[in-house]
C-alpha cells in the first residue's frame, strides 16, 4: 500500500499498513442528496410563479432564468465538491501495530487519532435499521484500555463485521508477537 | 454592473475553493491518480457552469 504521499499518517520504519477503509457510499449519497435536490430550486420557483399567476416573473427573458440557473447550479456544485472532499478524506487505516482514524470534519478541521493494539480491549459492531442491514454498513466501536478510557467510534463504515474481524486478528497477532518477545 | 460583479464574485469563489480543495486532495489523499481526476472534473464542471453563467449574463444584458 503506497503511503508515500499520504501526509496524515506517518508510519514507523518497520510498520506495515494492512487495511484501509472509508465510509460506505450510502453515507456520501445521504449527505449529497439534499444538496443535489436543491439544484431544482429555481425551476420550482418558476413553476410556482407561473402557477400562482405571477406573470411578470414568468415573463422575464429566458436568458435571465438561464443566468439564475447557472448561478444556482454553480453554488450547488461547490457545495457538492466540499461534501465529497469531506467524505474522501475521512479514512481509517489498520497497520500491524495500531488503528489510525483520520476525520475530516470541515475544510479546515482535521483530527487524526491513533489507537495502539496494546490499548484495544474489545471491538463491537452495531447496525440499526433496514438500510444499514440491507446495504451492510454500520458502526464499529473500538473499546480502549488507555488512561483516558476513550472509545473510537467509526460510523457509517462498510462491512463492519469484516473490519471487526480484521482488527481482532491483527490485535491477536500483535499480542502473540509481544508475548514471544519479538521486536514491536 | 451588479451582474458582472456577481460573475466576478463567483469566479473568485470557484478559484478560491478550487485551490483549497486541490490543496487538501494532493496533500492528504492517498491516491494521486484519483485526486488528479477529481481536479480535472472540478475544473471541467466549474468551467462549464461559469461559461454558461457569463454567456447568460451577456445575453440578458443585451436584451435589456
Amino acid at each position: 500500500m503506497n503511503l508515500k504521499r499520504f501526509e496524515a499518517v506517518r508510519l514507523e520504519a518497520e510498520e506495515t499498513a494492512v487495511h484501509k477503509f472509508r465510509k460506505h457510499w450510502f453515507v456520501l449519497l445521504r449527505d449529497s442528496i439534499a444538496t443535489a435536490l436543491a439544484a431544482l430550486f429555481p425551476a420550482v420557483v418558476l413553476l410556482l410563479a407561473s402557477w400562482a399567476g405571477f406573470t411578470e416573473m414568468a415573463n422575464l427573458p429566458a436568458s435571465f432564468w438561464s443566468l439564475v440557473n447557472f448561478w444556482w447550479l454553480l453554488i450547488v456544485w461547490l457545495a457538492l465538491s466540499a461534501i465529497w472532499t469531506n467524505y474522501y478524506l475521512d479514512l481509517w487505516l489498520i497497520t500491524d501495530k495500531r488503528l489510525v482514524s483520520v476525520d475530516q470534519t470541515g475544510l479546515f478541521q482535521r483530527k487524526v487519532t491513533t489507537l495502539s493494539f496494546s490499548n484495544i480491549q474489545d471491538v463491537t459492531v452495531e447496525q440499526h435499521g433496514i438500510i444499514q442491514t440491507l446495504l451492510n454498513f454500520g458502526t464499529v466501536k473500538v473499546h480502549s484500555a488507555g488512561p483516558t478510557g476513550e472509545n473510537m467510534t467509526i460510523r457509517g463504515v462498510a462491512q463492519p463485521a469484516v473490519i471487526r474481524d480484521e482488527l481482532i486478528k491483527h490485535c491477536e497477532k500483535w499480542r502473540s508477537r509481544a508475548s514471544a518477545g519479538a521486536p514491536l | 454592473m451588479i451582474g458582472w460583479a456577481l460573475a466576478a464574485a463567483m469566479l473568485v469563489l470557484v478559484l478560491g475553493l478550487g485551490i483549497i480543495l486541490a490543496f487538501h486532495w494532493f496533500r492528504y489523499a492517498m491516491n494521486p491518480a484519483a485526486t488528479t481526476l477529481a481536479l480535472l472534473v472540478y475544473i471541467g464542471v466549474s468551467g462549464f457552469l461559469l461559461i454558461g453563467m457569463v454567456t447568460s449574463l451577456a445575453l440578458f444584458l443585451s436584451s435589456l
